[in-house]
């Protein structure tokens, strides 16, 4: 009980090759001495991506994706109401108390199992979504109330992500954070294993969480044509409802694009 | 719209069942026949010892039967089913789909639709498998086991026992202790035979352990109340072609329910902390259960609907150990001064990896948990001694999966005790969503406080425990070995603010000399501790003569440990000026240095003694004002060397940002 299958990236010199860039040793191999305080977060993601590439482009396109990106939406859609919080509780599996991000989450997961072929892009795609209903719900609470606060604000805090820049926020931490557990899905196999010292191995994971959320943060704000893409895209074709699948599938194809675009320019400019 | 990779179909036929007949579609895929019985049909491939274990109990129903023998049939195709290579680019081939055909006794109970779901949605979570498609055939029958194998001969209901999943470790030891010390009832301890002889002999010797009579408790009747119910399933003939084996708490609690129901109990037992059932992911690639989920709630609510199915009443698994963690569950034998069974419980995974030296690896997840959970206890002096292969405390860990098991129980450990609980709520909502609603509390925010405390309170004991083994093992002299857990631990600025230490490149250390008569060793001793967090924190790096090896040449090595530091203490007593080396070499050359700006020159007055005239008069000395260390302005010692090591940090930062 409580076993763990201790997981490696393959042996060919590629891979090596990134191991080698994440103790700032180089595309040599791991070279036990370096400090990772050396090491180049944007090169270690870029190298990735481009390590699997067609893997991502699965990624970006399978069905628990979709499944996952599309409930962000449906929350986004039924929050819209100023008053009636009627559809997000149907949506929470009719939840009569406050609409946490617990709740949306089990129903998520129910939709994302559904559609699950790939368990292991739709365990990636599901958490990412999860993380975003959380990191959403968290940053814009009232200031004052936990997340336990004793009187239910909940509708209203959703209400939030029914504008298109509303939407927009919630778009761009589902693209991070599926970009973020991704890369994690391989590096964290070798990082405690190459990296010397607990200090250098929380440096490690602390500078590749701000890359991403720099690369992030640069795609969908500072990029004026994803921010106004995103929110029009949002009010236009979420007007009237859910869009269809296909008006879905693009703007995932969209936004993946240029969080990859973002990736592998070099270096990021911030 | 995927076009990703294919997912994996087993497709499984136990028992002689047509596997056709109801999976047209397995022809192209991996087909597996799987036979017990000798002179069927198929080869025997399998090891299920049900005659012995009905002849220990002398009769089971037929739908008891064919449950133990589905349990053995999925542990058995799990066994023999490759999940793919750790190496795998990507684990697509860790999950897959199972399609069982099995010929059954109790035909008209296990075809139905609700028993199927159940099936497939314990197994699907407890494996991180896509799917558990079960068709059955009736008609299926085994022989007599022996002269008793008849209802009237049945084991009688025994309503007060309890049926307690015993593996040997500490958790299922603790829950016996306790049940013998608190109760009167007979206990039923079962356990799963795999064919691995060093678990069968620890389970053997703990029990041994345990119904020995036991002086300070001469009521116990350990011995007439322990039953232990063995119930052996192993591959047969060939090594298994995966290790994992993440269906077997299946088999094993399939075996217990199997024990409660003949006795008439609605409830079975498992002794297990909380942190490990939860096992929450320390790493992305440990999703779709590579940790394992065996008494996770969700496995547990899972559990309880299917065997109240086959019970046909309501039927329960006990986790009376969730809210608690190892250490708390260590503290439950310390408690009854049952310490001294703990070394004969093992929890390693991986003992196959022991050799000759101990009974657990050292370095496997539960080793790991095991080790920290007992310095956090403060057990650690009479139950360490020697039972790990690895020391990871002292020595190099050169496995590699082992430097990611430590580490990675660490932070994550140190992330649990730093997280408030809003932050335990939105870095973890993707595990929490998986575990909050099956923890039987019908408010959220109650149960995720519930689960926060306990992962919290796991955080501070790992790091209590670390600060013993610190205070144990780190010796300011002393580089740790590359790779050892102290090494790993080196500077503790994983401990700091994340400001703190991203984006920040220290300066080496200082090299730290220092100039003393042995005969103040004591003193040298006493100031060397109130340094050794500078020490640790890769402030300083102190040397003195006593760190010279057997063999060398002590006149050069004290030379080139004088002239390569760039502080130099001179440990200043009446001793100190009376010695020629210390006086006319040591202190001379330093005071060279001092000034030629080559290194800080820094008098610490441990006695009372005439100073002031000589050549480092002029300096300033520590403690303030040059008061002795041993002298009557002092409340006491440790006050004179707190002010001395402030002194000295100054003075060494400023060195450190010349």
């Amino acid at each position: 009980m409580g076993h763990e299958r201790v997981g490696t990236l393959p042996k060919t010199k590629s891979w090596q090759g990134i191991v080698g860039l994440m103790t700032g040793g180089g595309a040599g191999g791991a070279s036990g001495g370096n400090r990772t305080s050396d090491f180049d977060p944007g090169a270690v993601a870029s190298a990735t991506l481009e390590q699997v590439r067609r893997r991502f482009r699965q990624l970006q396109q399978d069905d628990a994706t979709t499944a996952a990106f599309t409930f962000l939406i449906e929350v986004a859609v039924a929050a819209r109401p100023a008053e009636d919080d009627a559809e997000l509780r149907r949506l929470a599996l009719g939840s009569p108390d406050k609409i946490t991000p617990l709740k949306l989450s089990r129903a998520l997961q129910k939709r994302v199992a559904a559609a699950a072929e790939f368990p292991e892009y739709a365990a990636i795609a599901e958490s990412a979504a999860i993380d975003a209903l959380a990191q959403w719900y968290d940053a814009n609470k009232p200031r004052q109330a936990g997340l336990f606060a004793s009187f239910d604000d909940s509708y209203s805090t959703w209400h939030q992500t029914s504008t298109g820049a509303g939407f927009c926020e919630m778009s761009r931490l589902f693209f991070a954070n599926l970009l973020r557990r991704y890369l994690n899905y391989f590096l964290e196999r070798e990082a405690s294993r190459v990296i010397p010292s607990l200090a250098e191995r929380d440096r490690f994971r602390d500078r590749m969480g701000a890359h991403v959320e720099d690369v992030s943060k640069h795609a969908f704000e500072t990029s004026k044509i994803v921010q106004s893409y995103a929110a029009g895209w949002f009010n236009s074709h979420a007007k009237n409802g859910v869009p269809s699948e296909r008006e879905i599938d693009g703007f995932l194809s969209y936004g993946f694009g240029k969080m990859r675009d973002e990736l592998t320019r070099e270096p990021v400019d911030k | 719209m995927s076009h990703g990779p294919a997912i994996a179909r087993s497709f499984v036929a136990c028992n002689g069942a047509n596997l056709l007949a109801h999976f047209p579609q397995s022809a192209p895929h991996e087909r597996l026949t799987l036979e017990y019985r000798d002179g069927a049909a198929d080869p025997r491939n399998l090891n299920i010892h049900l005659p012995k274990f009905v002849g220990d109990l002398n009769y089971l129903p037929p739908r008891l039967l064919d449950l133990l023998e589905i349990a053995s049939y999925v542990y058995g195709a799990d066994r023999n089913t490759y999940r793919g290579s750790k190496s795998d680019v990507e684990y697509h081939r860790w999950s897959r789909e199972y399609h069982f055909a099995v010929r059954v006794r109790d035909h008209d109970f296990w075809k139905q639709p609700q028993v199927v779901a159940a099936l497939d949605d314990l197994l699907s979570f407890l494996s991180g498998n896509v799917c558990f498609r079960f068709e059955f055939d009736g008609g299926h029958s085994t022989p007599q086991a022996n002269l008793f194998d008849a209802e009237e001969f049945a084991l009688a209901p025994n309503p007060d026992a309890r049926v307690i999943l015993y593996s040997g470790g500490l958790d299922s030891l603790a829950g016996v202790v306790e049940e013998l010390d608190h109760s009167d009832r007979d206990l039923y301890l079962v356990s799963h035979r795999s064919g691995q002889p060093a678990t069968s002999k620890t389970q053997d010797r703990l029990l041994d352990a345990l119904r020995r009579p036991d002086p300070a408790r001469p009521n116990l009747r350990a011995a007439d109340r322990l039953k232990h119910y063995r119930f052996g399933c192993s591959l047969k003939g060939e090594r298994a072609r995966e290790e994992t084996q993440r269906t077997r708490f299946f088999l094993y609690s399939a075996i217990a329910f199997v024990l409660a129901d003949l006795l008439g109990l609605d409830a079975l037992t498992v002794y297990e902390n909380g942190v490990t059932s939860l096992n929450f992911p320390k790493r992305q690639d440990l999703a779709q259960g590579r940790a394992t989920r065996t008494t996770h709630p969700r496995t547990i609510t899972a559990l309880n609907a299917f065997f109240s199915l086959v019970a046909g009443r309501p039927f329960r698994v006990d986790t009376p150990y969730f809210w608690d963690t190892k250490t708390d569950v260590l503290k439950r034998i310390a408690a009854l001064n049952r310490e001294g069974l703990i070394s004969s419980s093992v929890s390693c995974s991986k003992t196959f990896k022991v050799g000759g030296g101990g009974t657990h690896c050292g370095g496997c997840s539960q080793c790991v948990d095991r080790r920290f959970a007992t310095w956090a206890a403060d057990l650690q002096d009479g139950v360490e001694g020697g039972i790990y292969a690895t020391d990871f405390l002292t020595e190099s860990v050169a496995d590699g999966d082992m430097r990611t098991t430590i580490k990675d129980f660490v932070r994550q450990a140190r992330d649990f005790a730093n997280e408030s609980l809003d932050a335990f709520y939105t870095k973890r909502a993707s595990d929490l969503a998986d575990v909050y609603e099956y923890l039987g509390i019908a408010d959220e925010e109650e149960a995720i406080d519930r689960l926060w405390g306990l992962c919290h309170r796991h955080g501070d004991q790992v790091k209590e425990a670390i600060g013993r083994m610190r205070e144990a093992y780190d010796d300011p002299y002393t580089t740790p070995k590359v790779d050892s857990f102290l090494d790993m631990l080196r500077q503790r600025e994983y401990l700091k603010e994340k400001d703190m230490t991203v984006d920040r490149t220290d300066p080496p250390p200082a090299e730290v000399f220092f100039s003393y008569s042995h005969a103040d060793e004591a003193l040298r001793d006493e100031l060397a501790k109130s340094l050794s967090l500078m020490q640790r924190q890769g402030v300083i790096n102190g040397w003195h003569d006593r760190r010279i090896g057997a063999g060398q040449e002590w006149k050069g090595e004290i030379d080139e440990h004088l002239n390569g530091a760039g502080v130099i203490l001179l440990l200043v007593s009446a001793d100190f000026l009376n010695s020629d080396y210390c006086y006319d070499v040591e202190m001379k050359r330093a005071m060279e240095r001092h000034a030629s700006g080559a290194a800080r020159v820094i008098p610490v007055i441990l006695r009372e003694c005439d100073w002031h005239s000589s050549e480092f008069g002029k300096l300033q000395a520590l403690p303030t004002d040059g008061k002795a260390v041993r002298g009557r302005h002092w409340h006491d010692q440790d006050e004179a060397f707190t002010i001395v090591a402030k002194g000295i940090r100054v003075a060494v930062e400023e060195w450190r940002r010349r």
